[in-house]
């Protein structure tokens, strides 16, 4: 007789710690367990509780001990929606407490169907970043995922916050909590079944979760998997041992269908070359079949940061689209192809990749660009402005600038001042970090 | 006892919220004819009702001074069930209040239309005789908002003095902003124009085009009350007066 | 887990009093070990003229490419055979793509006989003016991009595999689930934009990224296994208040459940399909209503499920409930 693990409204639970919780509320449902809203009897805050179906763990006091050691090292940054304290055990299950997040956050399976739209394409690459960042820092603290799919994130669509949830099957190097999660976000290795989840499937899993972010469909459903099968008969085929991206170089019999791939075909002209590159370096035969040439989350940090510099409005539409630095790109509304009069190339690579931010109205940069050590994409540190006849960069950062013109005459820019951006100009933006203009 | 006697199956509901302005300048005759308007109304709604098997109407009202007031108490009351009190009018025109708490209500977790099932739209009646001496534009924008407000029938009048400007933005159609100088009309207008549209919006005879490449109007009721105010037949006026002005 | 399967549509009567036909259409189809039943509400709205042909297809396309894309689900394979996001995905493009083309089909022979659009179709005389330009327009490009609002419907059904079933809905309307622990759910998504008369649309570009879905894991053991699964057109969901229209759902089912628990199938479904549903819009929606149901036949289950469903939603002893 299974059992019947659904709580009242008003029962009390206590935890493992000597707090106690009282059942306010269903929340919903999942497939592992109910979510409840409940609250501490000491303070009358509010949490979420996860309460598990028994039946539907494998291992359960494995898992209960698990968790333990993950509320103990704690949550790997704020992005993440952590266990907070275990309950006892009662009625043959448990569950645990965690903060509720706020109702702005949509699912991210939400966006894949176009039922929320981002603010602006700024929200989009933020969320991009803020998921990348969450990964790096599950990674640093010797996690791997193991269940991703699109179900995991919850994005605010104004400014592209992330909320990490359903952390249960997070686990430490080495472990597994026999959840494969599904074969869509797994990488090929691990739906062949050749070995188990770990850091370098994950990244593949990011690698998926990106495009799907940027791009809009999936980058392995296209002609050859549109095959009438409502079941997963074929799945292990085109995720596992016949996988073919949609844009692949060499090989397009699997590009996205007209009508049911919409998104791909419209945004994938429309993504900057260097982003086209990276994803197809994720998606290659290589990194498909052999596991080889995967993006590390640093390596996407750059990249994006790199996007997130080159949103621009369109001369001639207004829509935001994105601009290359040494290229065409398309807009996505009115197709018109837009180059940039020139670019500012940095003198220093991070992680092999070379920085460079396109020369054109309304370009951000951020303190990322102005010190080669931070990694903070999202305070502002200057904009590029433009006047009939020339460009400049206005320096909104606390960084002292200094320009040096080609005949080596040199000038400072503080907050506020606009560096006028001349033909092979070079700006150290301070701390040794400079930057020089190379016309296209 | 058979499972169709089990199932609770309600009539739906139209609502019909009044924003009467119970200012000081409102004193005397003009409140004088509002009273008489309401108390009548009455038992024309009870009669529509009796008639109607599709639709009942039930109503709510709330006077607009230096504060506002909902005399029908929190939530809709039946037109069978309610005795009408007398208004007085006192203080300064809070219509900016009266937009807020008029959005608070057309909300179906915490207000009115709780009861209201499937696809009756409500009517919405506004009456004053001046301007509001609050800010009414943010209460406005408030109701811009509220997908109830968009698709209800929305009637105003203006009397007097009455700034009608504020009264079209309000409706959004210019011809459902009708307008009186005279006490015995306002009586007749308040009547009539309540009538037509809680006739036209009980009747569901205005269904929003479901046109899948446009978003349906949601201003369908109000222009259908609109028309019919237009092609309804005049009635002889209460007037005693031969020289009053048209 | 087997299912019994019901669907019926009973014609409105405030469709009736204008001499329309019936704008619902319902069914249930079993081939193999797959199951499915469907519900579709044609548009009652003036431009939709022909919208009982657009639900009679979409109702066909959906038994048809279920059937197509369930073929070989008995084949043994080593893993359990369960839906697959990818699957659903194309399986949605195709519903959407093959009514299309069935629409357009209808179309072109209703022409073939009619000469003009709005011939033989009382329905015709309150299409706008705009719409009439559209669907006589001389310009293909125009007749080939609106013809398929006349037909414009919602589509909601359920495909019943051995280990899962799938739900799909696009438009308004219900789908609510009881479980084998007494828990009614709705778990397809909701849709903002459905709200009074306006409802998201079959004949609506891109409907296909707007149907909505869910999973419904069918293990026996668990406390989740679906042991009802309702779809109501929004004939049913509209006798009722708006606030918190589910529970009275929820409440109109657990009476069904009560009546086959007492009665059996046979009998309820006569009475669900006479008097319920006549009933119902007879004193309340006005509108075309239909209900289609998958219910399971072991009555074991069915009994404990139904005396684990929580007294708000349940009719009381004496016939009558207390409100929620």
């Amino acid at each position: 007789m299974p059992q019947n693990s659904r709580l009242r409204r008003s029962q009390e639970i206590n935890l493992l710690d000597g707090r106690s919780i009282t059942v306010i509320d269903k929340l919903g449902e999942g497939g592992q367990g109910t979510v409840y809203r409940v609250c501490l009897n000491d303070t009358m805050e509010d949490r979420a509780l996860k309460w598990y179906f028994i039946e539907k763990v494998r291992n359960p006091h494995a898992f209960y001990n698990n968790l333990k050691d993950n509320i103990e090292k704690g949550a790997p940054s704020s992005a993440f929606v952590w266990p907070e304290e275990l309950t006892e055990w009662v009625d043959g299950t448990f569950g645990y407490i965690m903060r509720i997040f706020p109702g702005q956050y949509k699912d991210f399976s939400k966006y894949l169907m176009a039922r929320v739209k981002f603010g602006s394409y700024g929200a989009m690459v933020n969320a991009a970043l803020n998921i990348v960042s969450a990964f790096k820092a599950l990674h640093n603290k010797g996690y791997n995922y193991q269940d991703l799919n699109d179900g995991n994130f919850s994005i605010e669509p104004r400014m592209g916050d992330v909320l990490i949830c359903d952390n249960d099957n997070i686990m430490g190097h080495g472990q597994s909590s026999g959840i494969l999660g599904k074969a869509r976000y797994m990488a090929p290795e691990v739906v062949r079944g050749d070995i188990a989840p770990n850091r370098q499937t994950d990244r593949f899993s990011l690698g998926v979760i990106l495009f799907m972010l940027l791009v809009g469909d999936h980058p392995l459903e296209g002609a050859k998997t549109n095959v009438p099968a409502l079941i997963n008969k074929y799945d292990k085929k085109f995720f596992g041992t016949e996988p073919l991206f949609i844009f692949d170089e060499n090989d397009n019999s699997n590009m996205p269908v007209q009508g049911l791939h919409k998104n791909a075909i419209s945004f994938w002209p429309c993504i900057p070359k260097f982003m086209q590159k990276a994803f197809s370096k994720s998606f290659s035969q290589e990194s498909l079949l052999k596991g080889a040439g995967r993006l590390q989350e640093q390596e996407w940090l750059h990249l994006l940061v790199q996007l997130k510099s080159s949103i621009a409005k369109c001369p001639r539409c207004g829509s935001e689209m994105f601009i290359e630095s040494n290229g065409e790109t398309m807009c996505p509304d009115c197709k018109s192809l837009i180059k940039p009069v020139g670019y500012l190339k940095f003198a220093k690579r991070r992680s092999n990749i070379e920085i460079s931010v396109p020369i054109f109205e309304g370009i951000r940069l951020y303190e990322y660009h102005m010190n080669d050590g931070s990694e903070d994409y999202q305070t502002e540190a200057a904009v590029v402005l433009a006047k009939p006849g020339k460009f400049g960069l206005q320096n909104c950062s606390r960084h002292l600038w200094t320009v040096t013109a080609v005949d080596g005459r040199t000038s400072t820019r503080q907050q506020g001042d606009v560096a006028i951006l001349g033909l092979g100009f070079k700006i150290d933006f301070g701390n040794g970090n400079t930057a020089e203009i190379v016309p296209n | 006892m058979g499972m169709l006697d089990k199932a609770e199956i309600l009539r739906r509901m139209c609502p019909v919220i009044f924003l009467l302005d119970a200012s000081g300048s409102m004193a005397g005759a003009p409140m004088g004819a509002v009273n008489a308007a309401m108390e009548g109304i009455l038992p024309e709604l009870i009669s529509m009702n009796n008639d109607n098997p599709d639709v009942e109407i039930e109503i709510a009202v709330l006077t607009f001074h230096s504060g506002t007031d909902w005399v029908t108490g929190s939530s809709l009351v039946n037109p069978e069930n309610y005795v009408w009190k007398d208004l007085d009018a006192r203080g300064v025109t809070s219509m900016g209040a009266a937009f807020k708490e008029l959005e608070k209500v057309l909300s179906v977790s915490h207000g009115f239309v709780n009861r209201a099932s499937g696809s009756v739209a409500p009517v919405i009646f506004l009456l004053t005789d001046g301007e509001p001496t609050d800010n009414y534009q943010d209460g406005l924008q408030a109701l811009r908002d509220n997908n109830w407000y968009k698709c209800a029938a929305k009637v105003a009048v203006g009397y007097g003095q009455s700034n009608d400007a504020v009264l079209r933005e309000f409706t959004g159609n210019p011809e459902t902003v009708l307008h009186t100088n005279d006490p015995k009309d306002l009586t007749n207008l308040i009547r009539f124009v309540t009538i037509t549209s809680s006739m036209v919006a009980s009747r569901g005879a205005a269904a929003p085009v479901n046109d899948a490449d446009a978003a349906a109007d949601p201003n369908d009721t109000t222009n259908a009350v609109a028309a019919a105010l237009k092609t309804a037949p005049p009635v002889l006026s209460n007037s005693t007066d031969p020289d009053e002005e048209w | 887990m087997k299912y019994r399967m019901f669907a019926k549509s009973v014609l409105g009567p405030k469709y009736a009093a204008k001499g329309w036909r019936c704008q619902d259409r319902s069914g249930k189809v079993n081939f193999g070990r797959t199951q499915v039943i469907a519900v579709a509400d044609g548009h009652g709205s003036s431009d939709c003229f022909r919208s009982e042909y657009g639900a009679s297809l979409a109702v066909k396309t959906a038994f048809e490419q279920t059937m197509l894309y369930c073929r070989n689900t008995a084949e043994k394979s080593d893993a359990p055979v369960r839906f697959s996001d990818t699957g659903i995905l194309n399986f949605k493009y195709a519903v959407w793509n093959e009514w299309r083309r069935l629409v357009k089909k209808n179309w072109d022979e209703y022409l073939k006989l009619h000469k003009t659009p709005g011939g033989g179709e009382v329905r015709y005389e309150s299409v706008s003016e705009k719409y009439k330009a559209r669907f006589g327009s001389s310009d293909k490009k125009v007749r080939d991009r609106y013809l398929y609002v006349a037909y414009g419907t919602t589509l909601l059904f359920a495909v019943a595999i051995e280990s899962q079933i799938l739900l799909l809905q696009i438009g308004d309307g219900t789908c609510v689930v009881l479980q084998k622990n007494g828990e009614y759910r709705t778990p397809v998504p909701p849709d903002e934009e459905n709200f009074l008369n306006v409802t998201v649309s079959l004949c609506e570009d891109d409907a296909n990224l707007k149907i909505r879905h869910a999973v419904l894991d069918c293990d026996v053991n668990s406390p989740t296994a679906p042991v009802a699964v309702f779809l109501s057109s929004d004939g049913v969901d509209d006798c009722y208040p708006v606030y918190r229209n589910e529970q009275y759902l929820y409440r109109l089912y657990s009476i069904v459940l009560e009546n086959i628990l007492k009665v059996g199938f046979d009998a309820t479904e006569a009475e669900i399909a006479d008097h319920l549903l006549p009933g119902m819009t007879e004193k309340s929606s006005r509108d075309d209503i239909s209900l289609a149901y998958f219910i399971v036949q072991d009555r074991e289950m069915l009994r404990e499920a139904y005396d684990n469903i929580d007294t708000p939603f349940k009719p009381s002893a004496e016939g009558t409930s207390e409100k929620p």
